[in-house]
């Protein structure tokens, strides 16, 4: 009797600690899929977040493409309808002042006429330059960045050091985007930095690639801080740098002067 | 089983519960304002109290029934636990909380007005109602914690783990105590203690790992 009490006993507890294992197993189950779906959860929202960042990028080159597109339309335009008018328009002028008869304040305004038109077609010659720099088609980057570091030069009190290498296995858009990325550059550290000396330097590597350096002396600026604040250019500079498949650092701190680096490995 | 051991994993849980008290309530008086911790805090330290004088009842005053204090047990885990998930749960999960609080309470105290002598035995019922909201309860938090960065994580895989199996332990426990002089019975009893040694042990890295002022991500 006793000895079948026991062995029931035994069993319960057999059965019980069975019960426990069972549990135990169960529970960590239970705890393990809810670590690793949401692990997946967080994968998934991460690789939304990228793809919604990947597409605002996408726009946004699209745009600055747009944007080259219509600046060089625009500068097309202004050459062929109004500075070509504006040249009949002198040319006429100076046919008519050829004319001996004429009394002095009909002389007078016309030479007014000539003068304005002058400046005007000086101006318009100057915007359709501005807008799309046709030195860069026609002679290369490193003439039309040169030329570009002239104007600044002459204009502004500051000193430029470069040195470039021609990059001439880089096709005209993305020279283009280079040489607005420079623009963008020195316009920044002359408006915004009041820097008075500027280093550039433009190297060709190995790999179809290349490395750009720029550095100031100006008064820097805290890059996340900035980067967010529209007008500045950098985010520009950042889409177009994305275009050419490159690199941007940028290091910069408050009154210490900034440095940009761009590096492409390959012409992809 | 071993008497050594299992003597060991007794006094291991106590040494670690009472750290673990020390610990909590000290971030609890240094970080302040989270509700989360003055809950957990309060029932780590109202645990450790219920278990030091059950042992110190049969050890020292040698009183061999100690039962009365399962009901303290049970009922206070029961009622801090629910109130720490409740700081943890979202706008209607909390109306449930309270709703499964004071429902679980009234059934209790009505079923002791109607019959005082179960004081003095282990209620599987109250074991039973006391407890099965607790793991239901750490499955929500894990659900919640779902789509994003979970608190408390350890925690609350310790309760359920700990909650569900100590349950099956102590809904039995009933027949188990009945028939003491069984060596059998004492394996059971060494489980749960290893057990809850390893839910301490979770709590102590849960700690460390996330509420300690030295960890890392503060």
């Amino acid at each position: 009797m006793e000895e079948e009490y026991f062995a029931s006993l035994e069993q319960i507890i057999g059965a019980l600690v069975y019960g426990i294992i069972f549990l135990v197993l169960v529970t960590t189950g239970l705890i393990l899929f809810f670590h690793y779906s949401r692990k997946k959860i967080t994968e998934k929202e991460i690789e939304k977040i990228a793809i919604s960042l990947d597409q605002k990028q996408k726009v946004l080159q699209a745009s600055i493409a747009a944007q080259e597109e219509e600046r060089k339309r625009i500068a097309k335009d202004l050459h062929d309808a109004i500075s070509a008018k504006l040249n009949v328009v002198s040319l006429t002028t100076h046919v008519l002042l050829e004319d001996e008869g004429l009394d002095i304040e009909h002389q007078n305004s016309l030479n007014h006429i000539l003068d304005v038109t002058t400046k005007t077609l000086e101006s318009s010659r100057k915007i359709a330059h501005d807008l799309m720099p046709p030195i860069l088609e026609k002679f290369g980057l490193k003439v039309a960045l040169e030329e570009l570091l002239e104007e600044f030069t002459k204009s502004k009190q500051i000193e430029i050091e470069s040195n470039i290498d021609d990059l001439n296995f880089l096709s005209t858009d993305k020279g283009l985007h280079i040489f607005r990325i420079i623009q963008e550059l020195l316009n920044n550290s002359t408006r915004h930095g009041k820097a008075s000396l500027i280093i550039l330097e433009i190297k060709k590597l190995s790999n179809e690639g290349f490395r750009i350096t720029f550095s100031d002396n100006g008064v820097g600026f805290d890059f996340d801080e900035d980067r967010k604040k529209p007008g500045i250019g950098l985010q520009n500079i950042e889409s177009r740098v994305a275009i050419l498949n490159g690199e941007f650092i940028v290091n910069s701190k408050l009154n210490k002067g900034s440095t940009f680096i761009i590096n492409c490995n390959s012409d992809e | 089983m071993n008497p050594i051991l299992d003597d060991f994993f007794e006094y291991l849980g106590i040494v670690l519960l009472f750290i673990n008290a020390c610990l909590y309530i000290w971030s609890y008086r240094t970080i302040r304002g989270s509700v989360a911790l003055k809950y957990f805090s309060t029932y780590l330290a109202t645990i450790f109290i219920v278990l030091l004088s059950s042992l110190l009842i049969v050890k020292v005053f040698k009183v061999r029934n100690n039962l009365y204090l399962s009901h303290l047990y049970f009922l206070s885990q029961f009622v801090l636990l629910s109130l720490f998930y409740k700081s943890q749960f979202k706008k209607n999960q909390k109306k449930w909380v309270n709703i499964t609080l004071s429902l679980v309470l009234l059934i209790v105290t009505i079923q002791y007005i109607n019959k005082p002598q179960l004081l003095k035995k282990f209620n599987l019922f109250e074991i039973f109602i006391s407890s099965f909201p607790l793991v239901v309860y750490s499955i929500v938090h894990l659900y919640n914690a779902l789509n994003n960065k979970g608190k408390y994580m350890l925690i609350n895989a310790g309760v359920l783990m700990y909650i569900a199996t100590s349950t099956l332990i102590f809904i039995l426990g009933d027949y188990i105590t009945s028939n003491t002089k069984n060596h059998l019975i004492a394996k059971i009893w060494f489980i749960n203690k290893v057990l809850y040694v390893g839910y301490l042990l979770l709590i102590l890295v849960e700690w460390k790992k996330n509420i300690s002022p030295l960890s890392s991500k503060s």
